[in-house]
């Protein structure tokens, strides 16, 4: 693997600057002062080791958690204000978590349609979409199958195919490769990462392993609660 | 899927809880349902006692209980008299004890009483009702519980009487009680001259307002009352239907308590599954409606349910001997919809507090814990 996409021209879809946050009300400082950019069409990796703050930056960009201080754009949307964050959830951006985050006894199919439940759109058109998908990642033919039926690389699948439904712009992965061995990380990678050309998503994923890192087109590297770009 | 597919399958996802809240609700329905309907069903047969084929009721004014009531005879008379008066029938209501019954309602009528006349005679003759002597007459059910016949002597308190008929009429409570002849009541109780109420019978129910005046202001220690009216205004039946009222609210309330409990560990089960809910695009306000809608649907299999074993509950009792005629379930559209309508507001406050704490999962908190 190795870096090799170029995207100097491409404008800007996140944008944050001179964040901070902290938990126990400021007295765990975890991001500090923390400002860079990524454009769109980016595979941008956040890598840092295991508490450096990699995962609260990129909640912070899907607005699931508000910062102390700083501002932040994704896409046009402010994650920080209540009025934008559903907006963002729903059309501009999808998550992968590590521990996938599938919903136990519904069936594949019926996970990647949740989405579809949440904005409202056709079921027909719902149902388009995740045939394409469900066949680009191999796991079609296993639609009918409850998750806890599934293998640790078919789940990390479904929560891919799950984050993808909506046609995000933007999709933000925590560890997408964290729970899985090595041949089915490098699979998932290499999925994530050729669906994201097709269907010009940007990424930003969040990993610990370098290798990783190495192979995506931008690295920010957080150490000590700030971003140094590598 | 659609929305009301995710709720569902929510359901059914943990059978054994939905289940558990959903015979809370069950228990709620069943026990209000056979509550009122038997309380009510019991108002319903003392209404009849008490209005025998009669328009107005005539009692003393101001009593707690009609069996402290005294209407003097001086009094029936006279209303006998009015023109607008087609029927006025005394009764004299009192308790007996026999050797096995310690309380029995007793009758105290006069020969012209209409429910003489409507009664089936199991044994006896009609036509010798209060001609022979120390002579009573039972209902059908007294006479079964009591073992005796026609013609037998059966000690009640400190008297000896003579069986003198059996009559079975369609109400439970005169089935099971004891008929005297008026004047052998007023003796057996010690109110000679005095009834308890009278059962009035207008020649036309226009002149109503015009009897209750005249009897008001010919005896101001009396009041006449219709009957309807005395129903809703007769204390004893405002307590009965009040207590019914708040039995069954009661069970409700233990019933919302479980549909709260079993909603309550369904949102704390599943934080990490609401979570990924909000993640993917779900509204705070769609995961507060998929919860209440849970909540909703739990109560719809409750309330059913409900009504199917209060309705096996009130057949068996009904088949309980010792309550057999006592029981008259009243099952009218307004009872049915009045508790289903309990239920549903009941199920909706238990759940509202799971479904406010569920909108308030930060999803990032969430995810952070696990």
């Amino acid at each position: 693997m190795s870096r090799e996409f170029e995207n100097r021209n491409a404008p800007t879809i996140i944008k944050v600057k001179n964040i901070h946050k902290g938990f126990d009300n400021g007295a765990i400082p975890v991001l500090k002062n923390v400002t860079l950019t990524i454009k769109e069409g980016d595979i941008a990796a956040l890598w840092g080791s295991s508490g450096s703050g990699k995962t609260t930056l990129l909640h912070l960009m899907g607005g699931l958690d508000t910062p102390d201080s700083g501002t932040i754009d994704v896409a046009g949307l402010d994650p920080t204000a209540e009025s934008d964050r559903l907006a963002l959830r729903r059309q501009k951006v999808g998550f992968v978590f590590q521990l996938h985050n599938l919903i136990p006894d519904l069936t594949l199919k019926e996970n990647c349609l949740v989405t579809g439940v949440a904005t409202g759109t056709p079921k027909s058109e719902c149902i388009e979409r995740f045939q394409v998908l469900a066949k680009e990642l191999g796991i079609d033919h296993r639609q009918d199958r409850r998750i806890q039926e599934l293998s640790g690389g078919e789940r990390q699948r479904v929560a891919l195919c799950r984050a993808l439904m909506h046609r995000p712009k933007i999709i933000l992965a925590d560890e997408p490769t964290g729970s899985l061995d090595e041949k089915n990380g490098e699979l998932v990678f290499e999925i994530l990462k050729q669906l994201a050309r097709r269907e010009n998503v940007t990424i930003v994923m969040a990993t610990h392993e370098r290798r990783f890192a190495d192979a995506c087109d931008r690295i920010f590297q957080i150490r000590n609660g700030q971003s140094f770009e590598i | 899927m659609s929305f009301l597919r995710l709720i569902f399958i929510n359901l059914t996802r943990h059978r054994i809880r939905a289940i558990i809240g959903s015979a809370g609700i069950a228990f709620g329905v069943a026990a209000m349902l056979t509550v009122l309907s038997i309380v009510l069903g019991a108002i319903n047969m003392f209404e009849r006692i008490l209005s025998n084929d009669s328009h107005y009721l005539v009692f003393e004014r101001n009593v707690s209980d009609l069996f402290f009531s005294s209407v003097p005879e001086e009094a029936v008379e006279e209303i006998r008299k009015l023109e607008m008066v087609e029927a006025a029938n005394p009764i004299l209501f009192g308790l007996v004890s026999t050797e096995d019954t310690p309380v029995i309602t007793c009758f105290g009528i006069t020969n012209d009483d209409p429910r003489l006349d409507d009664a089936e005679w199991i044994a006896g003759d009609r036509a010798l009702f209060g001609t022979e002597p120390q002579t009573i007459y039972l209902g059908s059910r007294a006479a079964e519980f009591a073992e005796v016949e026609l013609g037998e002597e059966v000690p009640v308190g400190n008297d000896v009487f003579i069986i003198g008929g059996i009559l079975k009429l369609e109400n439970g409570f005169e089935n099971g009680g004891v008929f005297m002849p008026l004047k052998l009541a007023q003796e057996f109780f010690s109110k000679e001259g005095y009834s308890s109420i009278v059962a009035v019978k207008l020649t036309d129910t226009e002149l109503g307002e015009a009897f209750k005046k005249r009897v008001e202001a010919d005896y101001p220690d009396l009041i006449a009352l219709e009957n309807e009216e005395f129903s809703q205004s007769y204390s004893q039946f405002k307590i009965l239907s009040a207590t019914a009222w708040s039995v069954g609210v009661c069970a409700f309330l233990l019933g919302g308590m479980g549909v709260a409990n079993t909603m309550l560990m369904s949102v704390f089960s599943r934080i990490r599954e609401i979570a990924v809910l909000r993640v993917c695009g779900f509204s705070k306000r769609q995961v507060g409606t998929m919860i209440l809608g849970e909540s909703f649907i739990l109560a719809i299999f409750g309330t059913l349910a409900g009504f199917v074993f209060g309705f096996i509950a009130l057949r068996l009792m009904s088949g309980i001997p010792q309550l057999n005629g006592y029981i008259q379930p009243v099952f009218d559209a307004a009872i049915l919809a009045g508790v289903a309508l309990v239920a549903f507001f009941t199920s909706a406050v238990g759940s509202f507090y799971p479904a406010w704490r569920a909108t308030r999962i930060q999803p990032a908190e969430a995810l952070r814990y696990e």
